[in-house]
Parts: C-alpha cells; sequence; structure tokens
C-alpha cells in the first residue's frame, strides 16, 4: 500500500523525544500486562495511545507517569529515566490525569483546580497572585469560570472531569498524560478540549492521551500508538497506523479505514450474520 | 455567603458566652469574679486556658488525622499517642514519683515513643494506610495490656492516682506546664492547618496525590508527628480525654464544607469551647463534687455517634 512507502519522521532520537520506552514490560500474576514495549513518542507532539480494552493503554501511561516503577526495562524522560525524578521535579515536568475523577471533596471548583499547584508551591507556601492567574486561566479554559465558586461535589460527571483537566493545566507542565479524558464530556466539550490540548503542543508541549474515539484521535493526533494485548502494534503519524488491517486485528472486528479530503473515516463494518448465529 | 456569615456570628457569640459562664460561674453562684482573687488567677484562669487548649488539639489533630487515613472514626487514639502518654505516667506513678512536671513530662514522652514506635513498625507491615492503621490499633492494645499489668501489680494507692489522671480532668491545671504545653500546641496546630492543603491533594486519591508531586510517606509522617505533638502535650495537660478528637471534627463536617485547612482551624476553635463547656458543667452540676471530664465526654460520644449514622442515613434515604 502507499502507506508504507511514506517514511517514519526522524523523531526518534532521545534530543527529540519526550519519551523512550525500552523493552517495558510487566507482569501481574500469570497475567501479561505489558510485553516488550519499545516505543518513542516525540516532543512537542499530540499523542494518542489507541487499543481494543485491556489492551494496556492505561498501564503505560501510569509508566509514563512515573506512578508505576517499571518490573523490567526503562521509561526515559527527556533522556532520564522517570523514576529517578523526585515527586516534586516530577510533578513539575508530568501532569497525570486519571479515568475516573475523584468522588470524595468538598473543595469549591476553584479550589479543586488550585491544588493542580501543589508542585509549585511545596508543601507549604501560599498562592500567589501568578498561582490564582494560571488556576483563572484554566478554568477559562474548560469553560468552568461561572462554576468556581460551586462545590466540586455538586458538580455533574462531565463538569467534574473538566475541573481535573483544569486542574492539570493548572499544574502548567510541559507534558500532560490524560486517561480517556473525553469521558462524560458532551460533543461541544469534547471539540473544545482536543483543541485545547491541540494548542499547547503548538506551544511546543507534549501531550499524550488515552482515547476510544478513532475520529477524534485520528483529526487531532499527530502520532498514533496502537497497542494490542501488551504490545505495541503500531506507532507513528497517523498514516502509518491508521490501517484497515491493523485496526482491525488490533479490534478483532472489521474496520474500513477511509481518508477522505477533510480527514478520516471509520467504517465499522456490522458482522450481521457472525452475531444472529452466535445469538 | 450571608449563611456563612451567621454561622460565624453565632460561633462567636457562643464562644464569648462560654468563657463568661466559665469564669464567672461558682457553685451555683454567678457573680462577677475579682480579678485580683488569687483562686481565680491560680486556678481558674489556668483551668481555662488547659481546657481550651486541650479541645484544641484533640480536635485540631483528629481533622487531620480524619483526612490522612480517610476514616471519619480516626482520632488522636488511633496512633498510640493517648495510650503510650498513658504508659507513661502510670509507670511514673507506680514509681513513685509524681512530681509537678514529672508527670506531663512521662505522658509527653511515652506518647512520642509509641507513636514512633507505629511509624516504623507500619513500614515493615507495607506503609500504607490500612497497615498504619492497623498498627496502631494493635500497638495501643499492647500498651493498654501493659499499663493494666502494672495497675494490677500496683498498690491502692497508686492505683487510684492512676484512675484519676487516666479519666481524664481539668483540675490540676495549675500544676501543669502551661506554658510548653500552650506553645506545643500552637506549633503543633499552625503546622496541621499548613498540611491542610497536602491532606486535600490525598484526598483524590493515591495515584492523583502522587502525580501532584506529594511524597505520601513523608505527608503522613509530618502529620502523625504534628498530631502526636499536639495530643502528647494535651495528655500532659489533662490525662486521658476520648471523643472529642472524633466528635467536633465530624459534627463540623456536616454543616461546613470547604478546605481541610478550614475544618481543622475551626474543629480546633470549636473543640476548646467544647471542652470548655464540658469542664465548666463537670464543675457545676454536682457542686462541689466535680466529675473529671474526660468522663464526661466519654458519656457524650456514643449518643453523639449513634444521632450522627442516623442522620447520616437519613440524608442517604
Amino acid at each position: 500500500m502507499q502507506r508504507d512507502a511514506i517514511p517514519l519522521p526522524v523523531a526518534h532520537e532521545t534530543a527529540l523525544s519526550a519519551f523512550q520506552i525500552d523493552q517495558l514490560s510487566l507482569q501481574m500474576g500469570h497475567k501479561t500486562i505489558l510485553q516488550s514495549v519499545n516505543t518513542v513518542i516525540p516532543r512537542g507532539s499530540l499523542c494518542v495511545l489507541i487499543g481494543p480494552n485491556g489492551a494496556g493503554k492505561s498501564t503505560l501511561l501510569r509508566h509514563l507517569a512515573g506512578l508505576l516503577p517499571p518490573q523490567q526495562g526503562e521509561v526515559m524522560y527527556h533522556g532520564q529515566p522517570v523514576t529517578q525524578l523526585k515527586a516534586r521535579q516530577r510533578a513539575q515536568q508530568i501532569a497525570w490525569v486519571g479515568q475516573h475523577p475523584p468522588s470524595d471533596c468538598s473543595l469549591s471548583i476553584e479550589d479543586f483546580v488550585m491544588l493542580g499547584r501543589r508542585p509549585h508551591l511545596g508543601r507549604f507556601a501560599l498562592p500567589k497572585a501568578d498561582d490564582r492567574q494560571r488556576v483563572q486561566q484554566a478554568l477559562q479554559a474548560l469553560e468552568l469560570t461561572t462554576l468556581a465558586g460551586q462545590r466540586y461535589q455538586q458538580a455533574s460527571g462531565g463538569e467534574r472531569q473538566r475541573a481535573v483537566i483544569a486542574q492539570a493545566l493548572a499544574q502548567d507542565t510541559p507534558t500532560l498524560l490524560l486517561d480517556e479524558p473525553t469521558n462524560h464530556l458532551d460533543l461541544r466539550h469534547r471539540q473544545i478540549l482536543m483543541q485545547r490540548l491541540f494548542a499547547l503542543t503548538a506551544r511546543g508541549k507534549t501531550v499524550v492521551a488515552v482515547l476510544h474515539d478513532l475520529e477524534l484521535a485520528a483529526k487531532y493526533a499527530d502520532w498514533l500508538v496502537l497497542l494490542h494485548q501488551g504490545r505495541v502494534l503500531r506507532a507513528g503519524p497517523p498514516a502509518c497506523v491508521l490501517d484497515s488491517e491493523a485496526l482491525s486485528i488490533a479490534y478483532d472486528w472489521p474496520i474500513r479505514v477511509v481518508q477522505e479530503s477533510h480527514g478520516w473515516r471509520f467504517d465499522v463494518l456490522h458482522e450481521v450474520n457472525h452475531v444472529k448465529a452466535s445469538a | 455567603m450571608r449563611h456563612q456569615a451567621v454561622g460565624y456570628g453565632l460561633a462567636v457569640a457562643v464562644s464569648v458566652l462560654v468563657v463568661i459562664v466559665a469564669i464567672t460561674g461558682q457553685g451555683g453562684l454567678w457573680a462577677w469574679p475579682d480579678w485580683q482573687d488569687p483562686l481565680l488567677q491560680e486556678l481558674r484562669l489556668p483551668r481555662i486556658a488547659s481546657a481550651l487548649l486541650v479541645g484544641a488539639a484533640l480536635a485540631g489533630s483528629g481533622a487531620a488525622l480524619q483526612a490522612l487515613f480517610r476514616n471519619p472514626l480516626a482520632d488522636p487514639g488511633l496512633i498510640g499517642t493517648s495510650s503510650g502518654a498513658a504508659l507513661g505516667v502510670v509507670l511514673l506513678i507506680a514509681w513513685g514519683g509524681a512530681a509537678s512536671f514529672g508527670l506531663p513530662l512521662a505522658a509527653f514522652v511515652g506518647g512520642l515513643l509509641s507513636t514512633g514506635l507505629i511509624l516504623l513498625l507500619s513500614r515493615v507491615a507495607g506503609n500504607s494506610e490500612a497497615a498504619l492503621l492497623l498498627m496502631g490499633l494493635v500497638i495501643a492494645a499492647f500498651i493498654g495490656a501493659i499499663t493494666s499489668l502494672v495497675l494490677f501489680l500496683s498498690d491502692d494507692l497508686t492505683l487510684r492516682g492512676a484512675m484519676a489522671w487516666l479519666a481524664g480532668n481539668l483540675s490540676g491545671a495549675s500544676t501543669s506546664p502551661l506554658g510548653v504545653s500552650a506553645a506545643a500546641i500552637a506549633l503543633a496546630l499552625l503546622l496541621l492547618i499548613a498540611l491542610g492543603r497536602d491532606l486535600d491533594c490525598l484526598a483524590l486519591g493515591t495515584d492523583s496525590a502522587h502525580g501532584l508531586g506529594l511524597s505520601l510517606a513523608a505527608t503522613r509522617a509530618w502529620v502523625i508527628v504534628a498530631a502526636a505533638l499536639a495530643t502528647g502535650a494535651a495528655v500532659a495537660l489533662s490525662g486521658v480525654i476520648g471523643f472529642v478528637g472524633m466528635m467536633v471534627p465530624n459534627a463540623l463536617a456536616l454543616v461546613v464544607g470547604g478546605s481541610r485547612r478550614r475544618l481543622i482551624a475551626l474543629s480546633a476553635w470549636l473543640g476548646g469551647l467544647f471542652l470548655l463547656a464540658m469542664d465548666t458543667v463537670s464543675r457545676l452540676v454536682v457542686y462541689p463534687i466535680e466529675i473529671p471530664v474526660g468522663l464526661l465526654t466519654a458519656f457524650t460520644g456514643p449518643p453523639f455517634f449513634i444521632w450522627l449514622f442516623w442522620y447520616r442515613q437519613r440524608k442517604v434515604n
């Protein structure tokens, strides 16, 4: 196919990579979660991790965040093992947003977002004007300004999700990791979020996100990593990864990838006979 | 906003009222005190100060520990300070040394030692909140057993002295090292309030807290050492007074939201007030006999908790 002919961009050198993952494996009991993952995430890219449930996307992201020390192999961040960074130092570099917004929190949304300044303030310092300004910017970016005084606990699922992302934005790190950030978000806020993330990468920041929505991923990402059963099946610019065969194998479902003038389209073919036969 | 202003106004009014009653009340008589009266200067005012300090220390530590363990039932008794302090005092009394400064010192040292032991042992058990909680329970029970053994082996006089102290009361306030304890409690409470933001981060979950640059072990150690300092100083002033550390923050959390920092500060304020009110009642209710204030709080604790659970349940339904 034509796609195979596109040469991989030379982003593989350490100097240009945000993350370099070498032989990363994780075994939990008898289950293999990650198996010799070798890949590179270029600096300044909007990288999206895609793949079916249980492929190891969240686990890989937690490794990148330094929340899980590698059992085997290594994760290098800007040329340095991520686990070698001290907790606060790492939090000044990398912000991480988990899959589930916390449920137990009595703060107002504004105070909740202010917790994102913790890495810069340390244990005891009080927020200064600059911290407040960054919190206001983060609230604005996710359209939370009018909800700033409301209690986090009384916010809806989507508002909570936006508050969590705003907290990570307030953290103001060169690198942002998000695990399914579009969860609970409506159509408008999905697009707003992706535009904000894209704008961050335009300013040289690196964003790595796990997404299930392939169209959204293809529209905004400039780097994709397709995971399947704990391995990297494909990685590279969308044109190298979005391939009918690879996606069909990964998701175990027939998918046809169509590149159109304005973007990508994914035809998910219905296996009607198959479903009826098994029912 | 208006609710908040009304709440604060009410709290200030009640505070002033409780302090006035505590100063003026004596055996059914309510009279403006003679400020030159040595009885007032040397007995009642130190006692009022101790009640405020001890209540603030216990309730403030309770609010912080409940956030640390993410468990509303956590209490200064859980980190071994109270039981260790009790053992220290009982040992001292059994040895026959109960001079004015020796007693609080023994309480303080005993409390810090047992808390240190629990912190150390919880590392062996995996260094999680659950490990710390279980280790605290186990060690507190173990130290309690040693205390019982010492009491069992001692004579009647020792037993009486020790039991009076263990029940918790503020009548010995005039002989306690008020200045040192006040300084320790003030320092510890300021530390706990400053640690409030880290406790808020902790409420987001372990991973998120980690992602915000929190070192869990360090945060845990800071909070526990500060809480132990406050509790140790409180136990040195008044003996073991239960339930204040659990009751006050939980009751407050029902009506006020906001940051943990705010809850710790408010708990300290209202905890002091609560204990002063209780002590005044214990002084006046069957005058001239004094009930140990620890007994009084222990009696109010269980009904409060039954009410709390009933109220929460009703709110859920």
